[in-house]
């Protein structure tokens, strides 16, 4: 898992993203001034930088783990690895931890960066930081989880296109249900009924309006989440070891 | 000798609607301090066979085992190391940094004696600073064949070792072959190079196709029952008359006085000897007729390809 994190801290594109992130926050904190009133400046500067948190979080996720696997198969250092007394299991997990913690070290950081700007602007310590840290972490772990199975494909445009679709889908999981029971033919009715219990639901990590509402997140709602969130990475992991196992290096 | 490998008809198929037999029924045994070498054309199964017993791809069919447990369960792995072909190193690390990464990865404890101890083994303690970008192929290998010794491997794979290795690169690579033979560590070597194996191998496995068309002893193989007499006369003459006098023989005239011939019945030495001193001649050699690997390996394949051409017509 160590080892995992600081090859992926070495990456440029780390880095790059970091930078960009940095520049982006600054920006948008200069829309805040178009807008009226302190208020809703403030929530303006939240609103955009959550959101492109989330966003590059996504993208970190998806770049790292689409490759951290395919490029030790492809330079054969994998081969060293395998050629351990150790289950391949193993080497799936310590990558996923990994790349996770890479992940949500980055994540930190723009959070980190963010809450910094609206205490500088507004003299305002954020009191949900530590709520958008938690559901951040879960919902990138499954976006992580997932990536990583999807890069056992043969083709990264596959896993691109796999882990692309299915945080879109993932992200609209209400509407997908929605249309579950709107559906007038059965077959649809019942194939969008089976993705949406197959996608994972990323509407559960979603806090983000009630982080701007200033509304209060429930211990019961958290905790759904957070097993809500651990059961799909079993899942994940489950099926990422067992698809690795019977990977013909 | 303790057998620390045995493959019993291991076979790899792939494809799912048009089926390929990649190695078709493949046995091997290696014993405890034996070099054995994998000689095959590109596309013979060699690196796959490899794979297979390292567990780095399933086998279709056939059983597996070593050091006593089966392929491919970790327990099958202790005490193997793997050497792949091409493999790219991560240039961002010195030598030892390299060495020490991978003893933390083994879980070994107390590393810092024992990764000195290897890396002076394969004469690369001087080097240990190096980055392993600014090393060359045969520094990279002789690094590699350190991490390997640091998990005490007792069995060694190696695939193309000698591949893109300068003169230089391949008597030290050789070198240590036989300094870990020494240490009673076996090794399976998969290779094209068929003169460097002969010099360090002690069995030879020859694939073609996906299956094995001889696995011998080296020694029995390159032994022929020919054997090559010289033998010198007074004079050109009288060599060119002996020569004559036995049309049946291929001989050749090495120097005016000096004539070699191969005689193909061993039966046939004591005449031969008696009629060269009756003509007034001196032997000066009579050896036995041994084969290069590389020639072995051309016959064998031209062979085998005839008898499936044959097959097939």
């Amino acid at each position: 898992m160590w080892d995992t994190f600081l090859d992926v801290a070495r990456h440029k594109m780390l880095t790059v993203h970091l930078v960009f992130v940095c520049i982006a926050l600054g920006l948008f904190n200069l829309f805040g001034h178009f807008s009226t009133t302190p208020s809703l400046e403030y929530r303006m500067i939240q609103d955009v930088g959550l959101s492109i948190i989330s966003l590059f979080g996504f993208l970190i996720a998806l770049f790292i783990g689409s490759t951290t696997l395919r490029d030790e198969i492809q330079r054969k250092t994998i081969y060293a690895i395998f050629t351990l007394p150790m289950g391949r299991w193993e080497l799936y997990t310590g990558k996923f931890l990994g790349t996770l913690l890479a992940a949500v070290v980055n994540m930190l950081i723009m959070l980190g960066i963010l809450t910094l700007l609206l205490y500088i602007k507004f003299g305002l310590i954020w009191s949900g930081f530590q709520w958008v840290a938690l559901f951040m972490i879960l919902e990138f772990a499954i976006m992580t989880g997932m990536v990583l199975l999807f890069s056992l494909t043969d083709s990264l445009i596959v896993c691109f296109s796999l882990s692309i679709f299915c945080v879109l889908l993932g992200s609209m999981a209400e509407h997908v249900q929605h249309l579950a029971f709107e559906a007038d033919i059965p077959l649809l009715s019942y194939l969008t009924d089976v993705v949406y219990w197959v996608i994972p639901n990323f509407g559960y990590f979603n806090i983000k309006y009630k982080i701007l509402k200033d509304l209060t997140i429930s211990p019961s709602f958290a905790m759904w989440a957070v097993g809500y969130a651990c059961c799909y990475l079993f899942f994940l992991l489950v099926a990422g070891s067992w698809a690795l196992k019977k990977k013909d290096l | 000798m303790t057998e620390l490998l045995v493959a019993e008809e291991i076979s790899k198929i792939v494809g799912w609607l048009k089926k390929e037999t990649i190695v078709d029924h493949v046995s091997i045994n290696l014993h405890e301090g034996e070099i054995m070498g994998l000689l095959g054309p590109n596309g013979a199964g060699k690196t796959t066979t490899m794979k297979m017993l390292l567990g780095l791809t399933s086998i279709s069919s056939g059983t597996a085992r070593m050091f006593g447990a089966p392929v491919p369960t970790p327990a099958s792995r202790v005490g193997v190391g793997f050497l792949p072909e091409a493999i790219q190193h991560p240039d961002h690390l010195s030598v030892y940094e390299y060495v020490r990464f991978h003893a933390r990865l083994s879980g070994i404890n107390d590393s810092i004696a024992k990764i000195e101890e290897h890396l002076r083994q394969v004469d690369m303690w001087e080097y240990r600073d190096r980055l392993l970008k600014e090393c060359s192929k045969g520094m990279r290998q002789r690094a590699d064949v350190a991490r390997i010794l640091l998990r005490q491997a007792r069995l060694i794979f190696l695939d193309e070792p000698f591949s893109g290795l300068d003169p230089c690169g391949q008597v030290m690579l050789k070198e240590l072959l036989m300094s870990l033979k020494k240490q009673n560590i076996s090794i399976l070597v998969n290779s094209h190079a068929a003169g460097i194996l002969a010099d360090v191998c002690d069995r030879v496995c020859v694939m073609n196709k996906g299956k094995i068309v001889v696995n011998e002893p080296l020694e029995k193989l390159l032994k022929t029952s020919q054997t090559r007499v010289v033998a010198s006369f007074a004079d050109s003459a009288a060599a060119t008359a002996f020569a004559a006098a036995r049309p049946g023989l291929s001989g050749k005239q090495k120097e005016p006085a000096v004539f070699e011939f191969i005689l193909d019945d061993r039966n046939g030495l004591n005449e031969m000897a008696g009629a060269i001193i009756a003509a007034g001649g001196r032997l000066i050699e009579m050896t036995p007729v041994m084969l290069t690997l590389d020639q072995l390996f051309v016959k064998t394949l031209s062979i085998r390809n005839d008898e499936m051409a044959g097959g097939l017509s």
